[in-house]
């Protein structure tokens, strides 16, 4: 497996980690997504708000183009990670430290329904050769 | 898919991605790293997806002065001659070059339209009436041949270090026949990058050319970089900047060449002077007035304009996107477009996901040419 999959975090199949913190759950991308994507040149951060499981949280721009970044578990976004505005490619350099967004929990049964660590490196296998 | 010959070496090596039906190279290290390799010392690039066409026999030119633009009978040493093939209302059917190589005429251009181009030349060949007897053949060689393009400042220490001719002695556009280890090759001093380089047309198997190649330094660069490097040199695309609509609901709903602003080139693909499949419907385009033009566009906002946003000046829209991206070089945020209106200097907005954002009207290329591209002062 050459993609780096993370202990201890939550996945979905769009690519997206979860990291919990108490009654915050941090996203980012996956290391799959960031070489999916290429050079990273631009990401349009969150804006605060309530946000839905799946639903569209922000959108981010490679050299080559442009895919949407969907919220992994429902809440109200309370951070986004500024530090991306001005150095995108901090997300190619280790995508599990730069994270994209904070969001307050809403709904903690959810968890139940996203991917374990082990799980999502079973899809990637799956989705890759 | 189509797969390259270079697959298995590609597979290895490559983030892999879909293009014209082909199997391509996106990137191997990255688009950014790739880019630069290009801009500050040589890259080479496996582009054998791009469709070669051979026309042959005694009234190969004659033909192909009717379905091509520009003038084919070009003096040597130059053997290359960018044009473009139109239909019957001015519409582009595709562009590239074409080579005379003396025993034949190879035509090299993009892969997305290869059929519509090879099927479009053969309906000419046998239903217009001057070729009714012509001597004329038409052969698709894509499938054999490999192309190999090696481009960068640097570029042409590594043709003079591989083969015995000398590249400093050709001109731009001109091609050569030579040969790597007993292998029939044609170097040609051509690219889509905006610097120097050459490009190799080989039908024996590629690997022994391209592994030493990239023993010698040179960068594999994928079709990313190759996309980055074209808009930022201000290259126009077959499918983007040049494009046949196959349903025409206005007059001059096509882009032809006179959009593009190909004709006010010095050295321009369109020659009025002789006949060919289309010049009516651009000498009547040019007398009706052209209702839109090729545009150069910079960000001064962040943001990364792309293919169909929209272009807006005092609030009105006046055109739309068909290649963007970012800079390598700047950073910034560059497209090519068409729009109704505007010139190099005018301030325009580029609406990126709903909101507008300041850009300008440029002049091409994107970079310093001073600093940059094939006329830096070195």
């Amino acid at each position: 497996m050459k993609y780096e999959v993370k202990e201890g975090l939550y996945y979905t199949k769009e690519h997206e980690w979860l990291k919990i913190e108490d009654d915050t759950g941090i996203v980012g991308i996956t290391h799959y997504a960031s070489e999916e994507l290429g050079d990273i040149a631009f990401i349009e951060l969150p804006k605060p708000g309530k946000v839905e499981k799946g639903g569209k949280m922000c959108e981010i721009e490679s050299v080559k183009a442009v895919s949407d970044i969907y919220a992994p578990i429902s809440g109200e976004i309370i951070e986004a990670n500024d530090e991306l505005t001005d150095s995108p490619e901090l997300i190619n350099k280790d995508p599990y430290s730069a994270w994209i967004a904070k969001i307050k929990i809403g709904d903690r049964e959810e968890l139940d329904e996203l991917l374990s660590a082990q799980e999502y490196t079973e899809y990637l296998e799956s989705i890759t050769e | 898919m189509k797969k390259l010959k270079l697959y298995e070496w590609h597979k290895t090596h490559a983030k892999l991605g879909e293009y014209a039906g082909w199997q391509m190279p996106l990137w191997y290290s990255s688009v950014k790293n790739e880019h630069l390799a290009v801009r500050n010392n040589v890259g080479v690039f496996d582009v054998s997806h791009m469709t070669e066409i051979y026309v042959e026999g005694t009234d190969a030119l004659t033909f192909l002065q009717y379905v091509a633009t520009a003038d084919v009978s070009v003096p040597p040493p130059v053997s290359a001659t960018y044009t473009t093939f139109l239909n019957e209302r001015g519409g582009i059917k595709d562009e590239g070059l074409i080579y005379n190589l003396g025993d034949t005429y190879m035509i090299v251009c993009d892969a997305v339209a290869m059929e519509k181009l090879y099927s479009w030349l053969e309906t000419v060949r046998g239903s217009i009436a001057l070729f009714g007897d012509a001597d004329v053949t038409i052969v698709n060689k894509t499938f054999d041949i490999s192309l190999l393009s090696v481009q960068g400042p640097n570029a042409y220490k590594i043709a003079q270090e591989l083969f015995s001719i000398d590249i400093n002695e050709m001109w731009w556009f001109q091609c050569r026949k030579t040969e790597y280890q007993g292998a029939p090759v044609i170097l040609s001093k051509s690219g889509y990058t905006g610097e120097n380089g050459f490009e190799l047309f080989l039908e024996s198997d590629p690997l022994p050319l391209w592994e030493p190649i990239v023993n010698k330094g040179v960068t594999p660069c994928g079709l990313a970089a190759r996309d980055t490097l074209r808009i930022e040199a201000g290259y126009t695309l077959y499918g983007h900047e040049t494009a046949e609509k196959q349903v025409l609901s206005q007059p001059f709903d096509e882009y032809t060449p006179l959009h593009a602003g190909f004709h006010l080139w010095e050295f321009s693909p369109i020659k009025w002077e002789k006949d060919f499949i289309g010049k009516k419907a651009l000498e009547i385009q040019k007398e009706v007035g052209i209702d839109k033009k090729l545009v150069y566009i910079q960000m001064v906002d962040k943001g990364i304009p792309r293919e169909g946003y929209e272009i807006y000046k005092n609030g009105t829209c006046i055109g739309v996107v068909t290649s963007g991206t970012q800079s390598v070089l700047s950073g910034t945020g560059i497209a090519i477009g068409y729009t109704s209106e505007g010139e190099s200097g005018d301030e325009i907005d580029i609406i990126i996901r709903g909101e507008p954002k300041k850009a300008e009207i440029v002049t091409p290329p994107f970079y310093d040419p001073a600093k940059y591209g094939a006329f830096r002062e070195v």
